[in-house]
Order: structure tokens, then C-alpha cells, then sequence
């Protein structure tokens, strides 16, 4: 597939504490691998994965950023220009679910206004481990008005749902734009001259 | 039952059951056909049975023949079966006797076999006593090298011989032997360690080397290595201390005094690096490929110690973390009471640079040493050893202090420069300064230069998500604070000529229209207190398509800049990849440049010029308008905004110095020809402030300037033409043409004015008076929320002119949301006063015949 063989091209950028699985969110869906004993990210890495919606191809360049504190500089030059945010926590980790508000207060200094965020509780596996619960993630993100979902990379459950329901939003989020831009376009010559010799009768 | 057939065997037909025909049915027989048939059938039957009997006969000679024949060949039999016993029984013989040779081998096989096992285990038992008695007599020498190679002998033994050779007869000696073996074994790794560790306190590096060489014939690889490195971190840790202590006694006024931490890291890795190069070839060759990894292990830890260290000191010494705390404080609040002065900042932006720099350089060198060494190790490995190994490395470079130190350090300084850079750029944006004669600004230098720095210092630091990082901030930087900039400086819009000077103008306009029509050319006075502003909005155009320009420039450079980096090695597999999706998106800041153009020059900002060129095409016989997208507009505007007046247009003035880009577009009248020469072009009408203005034909040469009343510097410069005054048919032709475009054109606009809810469109007189009711009939219904009753016109008619020119028309909103006023409105004006301008105006037409205008060229 050649570079620009796509109909859209988004950026979504995990974030989120060190260890709640963000690498490993992105290698299932990615290369549909669970790697054992990850080590911790350096810095960003970066993956592309191009998905096929209603006959569209989406390309997905996906940012898995560190978690660790170190990194936040960097990280954090990333989410201008996401056009989503997965922020992800470890729900057999309080801290993790804890430090969402903290996580909140970037997106809003340096994200776009327009940005997608969609909260992610990882590790469902784990279920006898679980600390945070589903409602209260649920009534959370209801209160910071985020998609939710709960989802496990090892066991592959709702990560190809979390990236393609992303993407979905993403398109219909990039149509109305492109609706809006096209009915304010202030430029001549662009769609509507041609009805205007209508009104008006040369000869 | 059916008759037998014809061919029944002879010798079975015997009796007279062979006929078909039984007695007991002949006998039964009365009736004379009946007998007659079976009479029949009975002489058929003899017939075929004599037949047979023929054919029998004739057959006796040839088997009697063969009767003979078989008699002849008895006594032959009997002799086969003779010979046929004879084999069987040597055969028997024979393979008894086989069987009798394969055991003979089998035991012999395995009687070599435990011959050789015996002599193998006497070889191991002489080994025995010779290592025995060579360590023991090595031992008494001191010559520890032929003591371990004896106790290295004897530990290669196979230890299954050596516990089978103790169940012998002599297994009392060898008990003995093997335990003395031992012994010497223990002694001598004491012996060895305690001399390694005296020869290591006195720094005597070729008893080190000697020592270090026999660990591993005892065994003891990773003792030996672990000694060595022991050895080895104190040396480091010993040069290092030295180096710390020089840089506290640097003198600030020292050349390498403003990087002298960075020097200091330098020296501790070469150092390490210079230690490593000496001594992997005594590792390689006396502990075998593939034990670098461990030595650097130990190295690093030291390495790491040293490195928190001077980084200790340099946080300190330099104030890092006060800095750093002080630039998140100025970032967060607005208050410039306390701000950090950026250049405060340059120096230590480039030491952190350089010493990641070299960290990064120097765990490259390591992590390519170590690969190597592996590879040459794991030759026969399988692919699980291998990747074991390879993830040993990658912990090692990750986890090791250093990364993460540098990490931390990196992290901070991405902060710090990004403040660096956006503090620079405001500075350098506050000192904007233009020269006359230049096109653009000293800002866009000045900004251009600090982004350049800033992610060229970046990119010193060879580290890819730094470098990455603050392309990112670049990016950001550019999109929004920068061009903010531009863009508002953009929206004061080209000066048009204030509500003042049009009260003050419109009436001296005519008077020095006049004069300058019979001095054939213009006066400029009154006009020059916007000439100012007028400049500052033409730079800014020309600096955001300079920008706009610069950023792909800088994007290329930086590609080109960044596969230097990455050729040297620097960055993982995803390092080129991550660059280029940051420089993609820096890229597109540029095409966000160009839309600020757009954006400008079109009619969604009224205050703004707008010279617009529609171009006028001919089509197959019909009329066909339409107006060119995005980049026409540009070039013609460069043409209106440069000439400034029409009036110069049509006066042949030479163009200036240099356009942007645009150069090859530029609109010379007198090239007028060469333009029509593009086929279709006929016609091309400028529009000023989003008036029609102006219309030129190329065909006759003939400029046509429409009055544009609101603007008295247009005013002053604009001639109008009347169709009256037109002599020939064909020249009227071509105003009336000229106007049917500037009808469209006006429609044009009010379309976008109405989409864009703007609230005044200004729009010119001479049109509108084309335009009339009609217009505002067929625009009412995209008024949204506004009745078509609300809507109130008015028009006036001058019916003392006949021409179409004097015509305006005004009208409002009566809910006071929309103001449209066609012919001509101010903003801020009372309704009432309107009519006044309007009556003043319409006075202001004036009428020349466009071939004289022409001829005084």
C-alpha cells in the first residue's frame, strides 16, 4: 500500500501512568501481539495501521507515548496535533485511575479543543485484581463527558472495538468539518459561482 | 428338459443316460410322430458322437508320443533332486558359519571399546597424578599460570570417569589425588584472588592482567570479569574524581568554561570507551566471545555513579532546577513581573544539548560493542539465546542511570527551550522593524533564525524524540503564536482611507482628479498619512508568504539535516518515521501560511483590500464569467496593492523592485498583449476593497475606472468612463460588457457577504444602479430570519443622466441586525447623513473619454 493510498488520516496519542498496558493496547492492535514482560516505552514510539471503514481506508498513525514522568516534555508536544486522545488507566490500579484528573489537566493545556478523548480501563483479565470499578469509571468519564471503555490487550477483548469506534468518530467528526469549512469558504471560485449566473442574465 | 448339446464330453457319455432321451421315455412313446422324432433325434445323436470318436482316434499317435517323452525324462528328476538336497545343506552350512563370524566381531567390537574406555581412564588417572603433582609443584613455584592450567586440566576431566575410576581397585589413590586436586583448586582461587586484589591496590596493571587471565582456567569467568571490572571502575573512578575536581577550579573566563560539564562527561566516556578498546581483546581471548556484555555491566555501574555525579554538580553549579522551575513558573503565569530573560537561558540549553550528545554517542559505542561481541558469541546460539541476549542489552542501555539521567535532563531542557524560543520570538516580533526598499520585515529573519536555533540545538542532542519535540513546539509555535501575529496585524487590514479623510477628500478628489488629469499624472497628497500603514500591511503580506516559503525551506534542511543523524546510527527503527510525520506536520503550517493570504485578500474581510481579477472568457460565442480560485486573486492583488492606484496601472508605471514569488505575474498594462496572447483572457476587472474598480480590455486597450466613493484615495484616482461618451458602437459594447461582469462580480460577493452574515458590504454605485431591486429580490431569500419586507430599499434614480451610472441603492434591516447598504454606507454613520454622501458623491463622476486617457501615456 502505497504511503497515500488512504481516504483519512488521524492521529490518536495513548497516554496515561507508566504500566497501565498503553504499549500493549497498540501492539494487539497493531500487530496482534501481546508481548510478555514489556519493558517501559522510551520517549514515543510510533505505529501506523491502516483500517478499512464502510469502504474507506483510515490510517491510523498511532503515538504510544511513556508514562513515565521523565518523558512529560515530550509527551506532551504530541497532543496538539492529535485528532484523538486515548487516555488509559489500569483498573487494578487505584494511583492510575487517581491520576486522571492530573492526565485531564494536560489535555486541556496542550491538546487541541477539538480533540477526541476516550477513556480506556485496561486489564480486565485481571478481574480478580480489580480495584477500580466500572461504574465509577463510567460515572467519570460521564462527568468529563469521554467515551469509555474497558478493555484487556492480553486477552484482546475491546481493543479492535476502542480503535475502530475511534476511527468511526473520528470520519464523522472530520465530515462535519469539512461541511462547515465548505459553507463558509470565503474564497471565489470555489463550488458556488456557477449559480450565480443563474440569477443574473448575461448576454 | 433341453436336449445335451452336440458336444458333451466323449468319455462321459456311457450310458444311455447320455442321450436326452431316456429309455422309460422312448418306451412311453405311442404316438408315430412322436417316435419319428425321437428316432430323429437319436440318429442326430449317433451321428455327432461318431464324430468324436474319429477325432479321438486320430489323436492316439501324438500321445502316445509324448507318453514316450515322459518315460524318457524320469532318470533327469531324479538327478535334480540330488543336486537340489546337495545346495540346501550347504547352505545351511554356510550361514551357520556366518552367524558363528558377526558374534566373534560383536565381541571384539566391544572389547575395543572397553579397551579404550580403560585407557582412557587410565589417561584421565596419569592425568590425575600429573595435574596432581604439576599443580602442587607449580604451587611450590609460584607459577600459578601452569597451576591453573593443570587445575583447568583436571576440571575439563569427564567427571563420570574420575567417580568411576575411585569404585577401582585403587580407588583409595585417586580418592586421595582427586581430593588433594581440590584442595589445590581452593588454594590456588585464593591464592589468585588475593594476589589479583594486592596487584589491584597498588594499580599493577600487568599483575592484574596476569591474574585476571587465570580466572577463567579455574572456572571462575564471571568472578574474573567482576574483579577486573572492579579493577577497572576504580581507575575510571579515580580519573574521574580527578576531572570533577579540575572543573571546580576551572576559571569562568576558561574557552571551555561554558561547557565544561559536558567536557567533564566527555572525558569519564572516553575514558570507559578507551578502557573497553584496550581491554576486550584479554577478554576475548582468555574468557571467550560474548563476555563483554558482563565487563561493560560492571563498567556501566560506575559509569552511572560518576555520571550522577558531575550531574549532581552541574544542577548545582548551573542552577538547572531553579531555571527549569523558574521557566514552568513564567509558562503558567502570565505575569511578566518575574519572567526569565531567554538569553539567560542560551548557554546552559547548549550544555545540556552537548551532554546528552555525548551520552547518546557513548552508549551507541557500547551498544555496538556489545552487539558484536554477541554475534561473534552467539554464532551457533539459537534464536531464543539470541534474543535473550538482545534484550540484556537493550535493559542495559535503557535502565542504566545515565539514560534516565539524561532523560530527566532532556526533559527539562525541551521546557526550557520551548520557553527560550517562544520568549525569543515575541522579543523579536515586539522589535519589528522594517526598512524601506525591503520587502519584508526584520521579524521574519529574526523568528526564522530563533526556530532554526532552537531545533538545531535540539537535533545536537541526537536524541530523536528530543529533536521531535521541538519540531512539535516549533510547529505549534508558528501555527498559532506566530501567525496569530501576522493574522491580527492582517485583520487591521490595509488602511482604507478614514472616515475623515473621505468627509475631507471627496470634495478635493474632483478638484485633484482634475488637475491631475491635465498634469497627466497624480497627486499623491493627502494620501500620505496612511502610506504607513499601508506599508506595514503590504510587509506583512510579504512576510507571510515569506514565512509561509521558510518553513518548507526549513522542513527540507532539517530532512536532510536528520538523515545525517540517522545514517550515523542515532535513533531506533522508528526514528525516521516519527521525523517525518513531525516535519509533515511543520510542513502543513506552511500551506496554513498561504490560507492567511487567502484569507486576507478575499471578501470575508471588507476592511481588507481585495483586488480581485475575474477573468473574463470567452466561450464558444457565449459570455461566460467566472472568477479564478486562490492563487489568481494573489497575483492580481500583488499588481493592485503594489501600483496602488489603477490610475498607475493604466499609466504604464514600471513594476517594483522584486515581487514575491509573483514576479512572472506581474500585470503590466503594457503588457497587455502578451496577456491576451493566454487565448482566453479577454477582460479583466479589478476590484478594490471589495469594489469594482476597475475594468481593462484588452483587445482595445482600454481601461475602464469606476468611481468608488467610500475611499477617497480611489476616488481621487479614478476616472469614469460613461457609455455616452463612447463614440463608436463597439467600444460601448465592451463598457456594457465590462459592467455585465461587474454585476456578476458584485453578486458574487454579496453571495459570500450574505454566508459570511457580514453585517455591511460596500458596494459601489455604478454598479448597484445595474444591479437595482432585482438584486435584492433575488438575495432576500437567502437572508435567513429576515423577511423580504424588512428588507427596505431604497433607491434613487438621478433621472436627470440617462447612463446607467447613477444609481444607488440602500437598504437596512428594520430589526437593525443587517445593515446592507448598496451604494454606499459608513459605518457608524447616521442613516440620515447617508443621503448627504450619497447627493456629494454622485457629483463626483466625472466623464473623459478613455482615449485620451490612454494617449497621454
Amino acid at each position: 500500500m502505497s504511503m497515500e493510498d488512504y481516504d483519512f488520516l488521524f492521529k490518536i496519542v495513548l497516554i496515561g501512568n507508566a504500566g497501565v498496558g498503553k504499549t500493549c493496547l497498540v501492539r494487539r492492535f497493531t500487530q496482534g501481539l501481546f508481548p510478555p514482560g514489556q519493558g517501559a516505552t522510551i520517549g514515543v514510539d510510533f505505529m501506523i495501521k491502516t483500517v478499512e471503514i464502510n469502504g474507506e481506508k483510515v490510517k491510523l498513525q498511532i503515538w504510544d507515548t511513556a508514562g513515565q514522568e521523565r518523558f512529560r516534555s515530550i509527551t506532551q508536544s504530541y497532543y496538539r496535533s492529535a485528532n484523538a486522545l486515548i487516555l488509559t488507566y489500569d483498573i487494578t490500579c487505584e494511583e492510575s485511575f487517581r491520576c486522571l484528573p492530573e492526565w485531564l489537566r494536560e489535555i486541556e493545556q496542550y491538546a487541541s479543543n477539538k480533540v477526541i478523548t476516550v477513556l480506556v480501563g485496561n486489564k480486565i483479565d485481571l478481574a480478580d485484581k480489580r480495584e477500580v470499578s466500572q461504574q465509577r469509571a463510567a460515572e467519570f468519564s460521564e462527568a468529563q463527558d469521554m467515551y469509555y471503555l474497558e478493555t484487556s490487550a492480553k486477552e484482546s477483548d475491546n481493543v479492535e472495538k476502542l480503535f475502530l469506534d475511534l476511527a468511526c468518530r473520528l470520519i464523522s467528526e472530520a465530515r462535519q468539518n469539512t461541511l462547515v469549512n465548505n459553507v463558509s469558504s470565503p474564497l471565489p471560485g470555489e463550488g458556488k459561482s456557477i449559480s450565480y449566473l443563474t440569477c443574473c442574465n448575461f448576454n | 428338459m433341453a436336449a445335451p448339446g452336440p458336444r458333451a464330453p466323449p468319455g462321459e457319455s456311457g450310458g444311455p443316460a447320455a442321450s436326452a432321451l431316456s429309455m422309460e421315455r422312448i418306451q412311453s412313446l405311442t404316438d408315430l410322430a412322436d417316435l419319428e422324432a425321437a428316432y430323429s433325434r437319436l440318429c442326430e445323436e449317433e451321428k455327432v458322437v461318431q464324430e468324436e470318436l474319429d477325432s479321438l482316434l486320430e489323436q492316439q499317435s501324438t500321445i502316445e508320443n509324448k507318453m514316450v517323452a515322459l518315460h524318457r525324462m524320469g532318470p533327469n528328476l531324479q538327478l535334480i533332486e540330488g543336486d537340489a538336497q546337495q545346495l540346501a545343506g550347504m547352505i545351511t552350512f554356510t550361514c551357520n558359519l556366518a552367524e558363528n563370524v558377526s558374534s566373534k566381531v560383536r565381541q571384539l567390537d566391544l572389547a575395543k571399546n572397553r579397551l579404550y574406555q580403560a585407557i582412557q581412564r587410565a589417561d584421565d588417572i596419569l592425568d590425575l597424578k600429573f595435574c596432581m603433582d604439576g599443580v602442587q609443584t607449580a604451587l611450590r613455584n609460584e607459577d600459578y599460570e601452569q597451576a591453573a592450567a593443570h587445575i583447568h586440566r583436571y576440571l575439563s576431566l569427564d567427571k563420570s570417569v574420575i567417580e568411576l575410576s575411585r569404585q577401582g581397585k585403587e580407588g583409595g589413590i585417586i580418592d586421595a589425588n582427586l581430593k588433594l586436586l581440590q584442595e589445590a583448586e581452593q588454594r590456588l582461587t585464593t591464592i589468585v584472588t588475593e594476589k589479583f586484589d594486592t596487584a589491584m591496590k597498588q594499580g599493577d596493571l600487568p599483575q592484574v592482567e596476569r591474574f585476571f587471565k587465570i580466572f577463567p582456567l579455574l572456572g571462575l569467568h564471571e568472578e574474573g570479569l567482576s574483579k577486573f571490572s572492579e579493577y577497572l571502575c576504580k581507575q575510571v573512578a579515580n580519573k574521574a574524581e580527578e576531572n570533577l575536581q579540575l572543573v571546580m577550579g576551572t576559571d569562568m573566563s576558561d574557552r571551555r568554561a561554558a561547557v565544561i560539564f559536558a567536557d567533564t562527561l566527555t572525558l569519564l566516556f572516553e575514558g570507559i570507551a578507551r578502557i573497553v578498546e584496550t581491554h576486550q581483546p584479554i577478554v576475548e581471548t582468555y574468557y571467550g566471545p560474548g563476555r563483554l556484555y558482563t565487563l561493560i555491566k560492571h563498567l556501566q555501574v560506575e559509569c552511572d555513579r560518576q555520571v550522577e555525579k558531575v550531574v549532581d554538580k552541574f544542577i548545582k553549579e548551573r542552577d538547572y532546577h531553579r531555571q527549569f522551575q523558574q521557566v514552568q513558573n513564567s509558562m503558567m503565569r502570565s505575569s511578566s513581573a518575574e519572567k526569565i530573560e531567554p538569553r539567560e537561558l542560551d548557554p546552559i540549553l547548549t550544555e545540556v544539548t552537548l551532554m546528552n550528545a555525548r551520552s547518546e554517542l557513548y552508549l551507541r559505542f557500547i551498544k555496538r560493542r556489545i552487539m558484536a561481541d554477541f554475534e561473534v558469541g552467539d554464532a551457533m546460539a539459537s534464536e531464543e539465546v539470541k534474543q535473550e541476549h538482545q534484550k540484556y542489552l537493550d535493559k542495559l542501555l535503557n535502565n542504566c542511570l545515565l539514560s534516565c539521567t539524561m532523560q530527566e535532563l532532556i526533559g527539562y531542557y525541551i521546557t526550557m527551550e520551548e520557553y527560550f524560543m517562544r520568549e525569543t520570538v515575541n522579543k523579536a516580533v515586539a522589535m519589528d522593524s522594517y526598512e524601506k526598499g525591503q520587502l519584508t520585515s526584520s521579524m521574519v529573519d529574526d523568528v526564522f533564525y530563533i526556530v532554526k536555533k532552537c531545533i538545531g540545538r535540539a537535533l545536537s542532542s541526537s536524541s530523536i524524540d528530543c529533536l521531535c519535540a521541538m519540531i512539535n513546539h516549533s510547529t505549534t509555535e508558528l501555527e498559532s503564536d506566530f501567525r496569530e501575529v501576522l493574522y491580527n496585524k492582517l485583520k487591521q487590514g490595509f488602511p482604507a482611507t478614514t472616515f475623515q479623510d473621505f468627509q475631507r477628500g471627496v470634495t478635493s478628489a474632483v478638484n485633484i482628479m482634475h488637475s491631475s488629469l491635465q498634469q497627466g499624472k497624480f497627486d499623491t497628497k493627502g494620501i500620505e498619512s496612511t502610506d504607513e500603514a499601508k506599508q506595514s500591511f503590504l510587509v506583512t503580506l510579504n512576510n507571510v508568504e515569506v514565512c509561509s516559503e521558510n518553513i518548507m525551506t526549513l522542513k527540507k534542511t532539517l530532512e536532510s539535516d536528520c538523515s545525517k543523524l540517522l545514517s550515523q546510527g542515532f535513533g531506533g527503527e522508528q526514528a525516521q518515521a516519527k521525523i517525518e510525520s513531525c516535519l509533515s506536520d511543520m510542513a502543513a503550517v506552511s500551506n496554513k501560511f498561504r490560507d492567511l493570504l487567502q484569507v486576507s485578500v478575499s471578501p470575508n474581510y471588507c476592511c481588507l483590500p481585495t483586488l480581485a481579477a475575474g477573468v473574463f472568457r470567452e466561450n464558444s460565442g457565449r459570455n461566460h464569467f467566472s472568477l479564478r480560485p486562490g492563487h489568481v486573486w494573489l497575483q492580481e492583488f500583488w499588481v493592485g496593492c503594489r501600483r496602488e492606484h489603477i490610475s498607475q496601472l493604466s499609466g504604464m508605471e514600471t513594476a517594483p523592485a522584486r515581487l514575491h514569488s509573483h514576479t512572472s505575474w506581474q500585470l503590466h498594462i503594457k503588457h497587455w498583449n502578451r496577456l491576451q496572447s493566454q487565448r482566453n483572457v479577454a477582460s479583466f476587472v479589478f476590484t478594490f476593497h471589495g469594489l469594482a474598480v476597475g475594468s481593462a480590455f484588452s483587445g482595445k486597450e482600454i481601461l475602464i475606472a469606476f468611481p468608488s466613493p467610500l475611499f477617497s484615495l480611489v476616488a481621487q484616482h479614478t476616472v469614469t468612463l460613461s457609455t455616452a461618451s463612447l463614440s463608436n458602437a463597439e467600444d460601448r459594447l465592451l463598457v456594457e460588457k465590462s459592467c455585465s461582469f461587474l454585476r456578476f462580480l458584485l453578486l458574487s460577493q454579496m453571495q459570500i457577504a450574505l454566508s459570511m452574515e457580514q453585517r455591511t458590504l460596500w458596494l459601489n454605485p455604478v454598479s448597484c444602479g445595474m444591479l437595482g431591486p432585482a438584486v435584492l429580490k433575488c438575495h432576500s431569500g437567502l437572508w435567513q430570519g429576515e423577511k423580504q419586507e424588512d428588507l427596505v430599499p431604497h433607491v434613487e434614480r438621478n433621472q436627470a443622466k440617462e447612463n446607467i451610472l447613477n444609481q444607488v441603492c440602500l437598504c437596512t434591516s428594520q430589526r437593525g441586525q443587517v445593515i446592507f447598504l448598496f451604494g454606499f454606507a459608513v459605518q457608524g454613520t447616521q442613516m440620515a447623513s447617508v443621503q448627504h454622501y450619497q447627493q456629494t458623491l454622485l457629483r463626483t463622476v466625472v466623464s473623459i473619454d478613455t482615449k485620451e486617457l490612454i494617449s497621454k501615456e
